[in-house]
């Protein structure tokens, strides 16, 4: 395109570009100029110096933060609980998707789905909340129900053993039934004719959903897997701030929880910042690589889904 | 579609592996209501009725005292109506922003486009994080505020690209047609594009809305006076706090107790949610999964 049609075209496209002004100036304010902020990890921060002001340090806050025992504690707990994450709460929505495949009484189907969808919109805070009155350990139900039928009460919340069992249960419970919209959806536009083909082969229900259902479903599948390959340095920090307490931190804090007490609340600026740009860093890396292995195995990755 | 479910209903009677799925089904559905149930009877037991429960707590002596005291004793009822105001405007303003970024995506060849894509993504997987936001908000005066709660948060990067498939169902002849009489970008997305992306819109703004209502992490962040707190952080402030010290004013106090006001609690804070959940169901469910088809 020669300069002169360049110019022509941006003029005639003057009202687009002033619809993408202000989404751009939100961006540069809100998201790239608290990018710039990172800065600050290398820092020694002074506040009537500004970020750009205070003195270069290096690499100071990073040593101190690694050799921080909490450090090391909390790597180990987001990486055991993420992993906890894709081995239970990963595969749920698709079971649960490739149950509900199988009911074919509409009313019914449709009354689980308006059930089951709902624990998505509640919030942290409350279900943490309900999960507290459910497992307290002299009211609760579930240990009322413990009492009664001969067993000893349990300490669910308190308790180091049982705190992953509790979370990734609230998990599953909070997000599994929204999670099968996708693979319903996707279940949805599987060509027919496949089925009346397998049916013709002697297929039951069973191998429908083994050979036809699920390997229809493996690039969504995939890609989910990627989003969650790339936050696996998150582990779930809305879940895990709510329900976790002292007595726990040993199993329960996470990277983002940390950065949470030791950056904001005892004000550790630089450390704070430090090591979060630690996890968004490795993040990203996990996310290009998933990224990578999923475009040779589909064809097409993330950025092209997002196109 | 059709000829499938016709051809199942003739292949599939009730055999015991399909009971098993419907049980499984409902065991889990159950797992998921239960809970909120047991906050409802919670809600409106007295304490005595607590007390007495063997296994669950049954209200015989149904009563609202617990929230009245919440609704007119505690912080929750400001926070409520605070809440109420910041969801609303903070949804009007995002979805104003979304659709924007959405239009300016919609053109493919837009000289500039490719950019500001890439601008956007990369806010999707990489962020200053928490301590790099808070000094850009405390520097802007954007701490103590509701704006500072609201004005940050509209540009959401994943959103964008959602909204924009859905405009891209919108078809090119009637934009063509609209340009042919004379319409400019404006007012084809204001036109045009917007009435005609309804359910996308709905879906979308059923998302910010409950994001925004359960939103406790900002506001714990960036706000220090608790009359100031939106219902989702004085929820998280206000359970488990002790009602031993409550006067009584225009409450029953024998029949308070602190589990119960905690239930009255989470129910008053979902009952929105739940109010926008059934009302909205049908369209944002149907959104959902044809954005997810597009994709």
């Amino acid at each position: 395109m020669s300069k002169k049609n360049l110019k022509i075209k941006i003029w005639q496209n003057k009202q687009v570009y002033m619809m993408m002004l202000p989404v751009l100036v939100l961006l540069l304010i809100f998201s790239y100029y608290p990018m710039y902020g990172i800065i600050l990890a290398f820092k020694d921060y002074l506040p009537n110096k500004g970020i750009w002001g205070s003195e270069w340090v290096g690499f100071k806050h990073f040593i101190a933060v690694f050799s921080l025992p909490d450090f090391f504690t909390a790597f180990r707990n987001t990486i055991v609980i993420s992993l906890l994450t894709l081995i239970f709460c990963f595969p749920a929505p698709i079971f649960l998707a490739l149950l509900l495949n199988e009911v074919t009484n509409r009313p019914y189907k449709r009354f689980i789905q308006t059930c089951i969808y709902f624990p998505n919109f509640i919030s942290w805070v409350v279900l943490a909340g309900i999960i507290n009155s459910l497992l307290n350990y002299s009211t609760g139900t579930v240990n009322n129900i413990l009492a009664n039928i001969g067993l000893s009460r349990v300490e669910f919340l308190a308790s180091e053993a049982l705190f992953y069992p509790v979370l990734i249960v609230s998990c599953i419970i909070k997000d599994a039934g929204w999670g099968t919209i996708i693979y319903t959806a996707g279940i949805s536009s599987i060509d027919p004719t496949l089925y009346e083909a397998a049916m013709i082969d002697g297929c039951k229900r069973f191998g429908m959903a083994r050979y036809i259902t699920l390997p229809s479903l493996s690039p969504i599948i995939l890609i989910m897997f990627t989003m969650q390959v790339g936050n696996i340095l998150n582990a779930n920090f809305d879940a895990i701030y709510n329900l976790y307490n002292p007595t726990v931190y040993s199993v329960a804090d996470v990277i983002d929880t940390l950065v949470m007490r030791t950056g904001f609340e005892e004000g550790y600026y630089e450390r704070g910042t430090a090591i979060g740009l630690f996890k968004s860093v490795i993040n990203f890396i996990l996310l290009l690589s998933a990224n990578a292995i999923v475009k040779k195995i589909n064809g097409y990755g993330m950025y092209e889904v997002a196109e | 579609m059709r000829r499938e479910r016709t051809l199942r209903l003739k292949q599939n009677p009730m055999t015991v592996w399909k009971a098993i799925i419907y049980v499984c089904l409902f065991v889990f559905m159950a797992c998921c209501l239960f809970p909120l149930l047991y906050e409802v009877m919670l809600s409106v037991s007295s304490r005595d009725d607590f007390l007495a429960s063997k296994f669950i707590v049954i209200p015989k002596h149904f009563n609202l005292e617990m929230y009245k005291l919440i609704l007119f004793q505690d912080l929750i009822g400001r926070s409520f109506i605070i809440s109420v105001c910041i969801t609303l405007i903070a949804t009007v303003y995002s979805m104003a922003v979304l659709s924007l970024g959405a239009y300016v995506l919609l053109k493919n060849d837009l000289p500039g486009r490719r950019i500001f894509f890439v601008l956007l993504l990369i806010t999707m997987f990489f962020s200053g994080g928490l301590i790099p936001m808070v000094l850009t908000l405390r520097s802007l005066n954007l701490t103590n505020n509701f704006a500072g709660l609201i004005l940050p948060f509209g540009v959401s990067a994943f959103n964008i690209i959602l909204l924009r498939n859905f405009f891209a169902q919108v078809p090119k002849e009637v934009l063509e047609s609209a340009r042919m009489d004379g319409c400019d970008d404006f007012g084809c997305l204001f036109r045009f594009i917007l009435p005609l992306s309804k359910a996308g819109l709905a879906t979308i703004a059923v998302f910010t809305l409950v994001g925004k209502w359960n939103d406790w992490y900002w506001p714990m962040v960036l706000l220090t006076d608790e009359e100031m707190y939106p219902l989702a952080y004085q929820v998280k402030m206000a359970l488990n706090a002790s009602v031993d010290n409550v006067e009584a004013g225009i409450i029953d106090m024998t029949k308070v107790f602190a589990e119960g006001r905690n239930g009255a609690i989470i129910v008053i804070s979902l009952f929105p949610i739940a109010i926008v959940y059934v009302a909205l169901q049908k369209y944002f469910v149907q959104g959902v999964m044809l954005g997810a088809v597009k994709s």
